[in-house]
């Protein structure tokens, strides 16, 4: 054969880009809604969350009060957007350090196993064996309410949840072979867990993350219904659907609006979760 | 190119790369100890392809793993492993430091496994492996490595390496992706490569444009190879030398030609007995009988001499050590100088 084949540039096909879930892109649009009212709250309200106004006690929804005013006269609709700003970050900071924390943990007692992870294990057995509500309302009760207290009570319990995550996908990851390959290649420890498997073994802490963050703000808004988190007069959601309940007969909308954002946000983070969690799974 | 090079033929009198000593490696279970490596010997010359050849389970990929003391506690590696790097001192990798270990591992020596489809970090890209192991063990960062990095994958036969160095591994195909394994593999340009089965996961055109690639690459590079596999075919075409092993030990060792025409070990000669002959009339395969041994309960004598057609009370004595029976030519076969030429008939008795 001595017919010569015309050559053939090859070219590698484009990176196709994963087209994103509408479920995430719902969510992040509902982030960004609720990341502006927490940045700029005047751009939605021109009433502060705290001003009385004797005038005008307990008016029902209006065109000047949309959501109403409340027993002292306080403007609804500008409560629950400046309430924004301090429920999402509850729901940053009652999860950022269980995260950060039980994630690498995780990792550590998985990669090395022996003694730590027997160690952290029981102590895990130990955090979950009390109900978490319970465990803690008894810490912030020892502590004394407020919001520092609150996030020192849920990192002390809440790290668990994405220490088992990651503690049992890195267990299956360190087993498969570009692990292994890595180690052969004569990367540090240290390298092969960090940069090798906990890539490919966070993504269900992540998605976690996401479903724990709407937790993080319901069980903000719980002891804030308590008494126990945010204090009044702190425009927080559950200390205002508490605030509003004497009231749910004759002013239902002191009540009904926070409420309503509370289940907003959870939707929001739980939309976002569902997302990420096709988003972020390896290819193989 | 031929498939065997003579050049690469080691003097076996000259310091080997790699030198084996009883090696053994011991696997607890539930069901008992398990003996996956029993006391195997070995030298690799500088530039030699050695294949490791066996059936399922019979301890030629533990074998090869424990070169590079991969088994982890509680399995339990022990003898001498004694590698001889370029400054000429030789050291046993058994006992070295891990910190030491671990510049060996990828520097000196490195590994290709069988299944691309896994052994590839999918969340990094290809060229991200590559400079990794470009950046630990030569020094390389920034542009020079991503040069060098492209003219790896250029190397192994990649078309456009350059574009396809922000690939992820997963856009690319199984030979592709064997390809790119053994571009991180060589980046760090070692002495000497382990070849776990790295044809066993791909089609027989890709398979031998693989086996190629790594005779080319042994060729470029200077390499040794140790490769494991179970195709005798692969081997024929590939190896300077071969190592069969059974029942974790070593049967018969010697040059490959050597071995496909006069094999001194009953194993070996069942083996090439068991494939299907081209030339020849269509006849039914003649298998082995039975199956490889428990290596929780391996039977007194020769491990071979259940399933063994030759099987006299000789071999149920004391197991037959690897003993030299010819020059270069090692077999642990009782009845090595009584094996019917190849193409007789199996059931002609001895």
């Amino acid at each position: 054969m001595t017919a010569t084949l015309p050559v053939q540039t090859v070219t590698a096909p484009a990176a196709r880009r994963r087209t994103l879930k509408p479920t995430l892109v719902i969510g992040l649009l509902l982030l960004l809604l609720l990341v502006l009212a927490a940045l700029f709250p005047r751009l939605f309200t021109p009433f502060s969350p705290t001003d009385f106004d004797y005038t005008a006690i307990l008016k029902g929804p209006t065109g000047k009060h949309p959501f109403g005013t409340d027993n002292f006269g306080r403007d609804v609709l500008s409560r629950v957007v400046h309430g924004t700003r301090i429920d999402l970050q509850i729901a940053v900071l009652t999860t950022a350090f269980p995260f950060v924390f039980g994630t690498l943990l995780g990792a550590v007692t998985a990669f090395r196993g022996r003694w730590a992870d027997a160690v952290v294990g029981r102590v895990a057995d130990l955090v979950v064996v009390f109900p978490f509500l319970v465990l803690v309302i008894a810490i912030v009760a020892v502590l004394g309410p407020g919001l520092t207290n609150m996030y020192i009570a849920v990192s002390a319990v809440g790290w668990v949840s994405y220490w088992r995550l990651t503690r049992g996908e890195v267990l299956a990851q360190k087993r498969a072979e570009y692990a292994q390959a890595a180690q052969v290649l004569g990367y540090s420890p240290a390298r092969v867990l960090l940069r090798h498997i906990l890539p490919n073994a966070v993504t269900p802490a992540i998605v976690y993350l996401m479903t724990d963050m709407s937790l993080g703000i319901l069980l903000g808004a719980s002891l804030g219904y308590l008494g126990l988190g945010a204090q009044p007069p702190a425009p927080e959601w559950g200390v205002m659907v508490a605030d509003g309940k004497n009231f749910m007969v004759t002013a239902w909308w002191i009540s009904t609006f926070p409420g309503l954002a509370l289940t907003l946000a959870g939707i929001t983070f739980s939309l976002i979760g569902d997302g990420l969690a096709d988003a972020l799974r390896p290819r193989t | 190119m031929t498939a065997v090079q003579m050049q690469g033929t080691p003097t076996a009198s000259a310091s080997p790369l790699l030198s084996v000593r009883d090696l053994n490696v011991r696997i607890p279970t539930p069901g008992g100890e398990l003996h996956a490596v029993r006391g195997v010997n070995f030298d690799l010359g500088r530039g030699e392809v050695l294949g490791l050849v066996g059936e399922s389970g019979s301890g030629k990929s533990v074998t090869l793993r424990a070169l590079l003391r991969l088994h982890r506690s509680p399995i339990q590696t022990t003898g001498e492993v004694n590698y001889s790097g370029e400054n000429g001192a030789t050291q046993n990798l058994l006992t070295l430091p891990e910190s030491r270990l671990r510049s060996v591992r990828g520097g000196q020596i490195s590994m290709i496994f069988q299944e691309p489809m896994t052994a590839l970090n999918p969340v990094l890209t290809v060229g991200e492996q590559i400079m990794e192991n470009l950046r630990e063990h030569r020094g390389l960062r920034g542009k020079a490595a991503n040069e060098r990095a492209a003219e790896l994958l250029d190397l192994t036969g990649i078309p456009s390496p350059r574009a396809r160095l922000s690939d992820y591994p997963h856009q690319f195909s199984g030979g592709m992706r064997q390809r790119a394994m053994i571009a991180i593999a060589l980046a760090s340009e070692p002495k000497l490569l382990l070849a776990d089965e790295p044809t066993t996961a791909l089609d027989v055109t890709i398979q031998d444009q693989i086996l190629r690639l790594l005779l080319r690459l042994r060729d470029e590079l200077h390499m040794s190879v140790v490769l494991v596999t179970h195709d005798l075919g692969v081997v024929a075409q590939t190896c300077d030398r071969v190592a069969v092993m059974y029942g974790g030990r070593l049967m018969e060792t010697a040059d490959v030609n050597e071995v496909f025409a006069h094999p001194k070990h009953a194993y070996t000669h069942g083996l090439l007995g068991s494939l299907p002959d081209a030339s020849a009339h269509r006849l039914p395969l003649r298998p082995i009988p039975g199956g490889p041994p428990d290596l929780r309960r391996l039977p007194k004598g020769c491990a071979f001499a259940p399933r063994c057609a030759y099987v006299t009370d000789a071999c149920l004595g004391d197991e037959p050590p690897l003993v030299t029976v010819a020059p270069a030519h090692a077999s642990a076969c009782v009845h090595h100088d009584r094996l019917p030429d190849l193409n007789a008939s199996p059931e002609a008795p001895l």
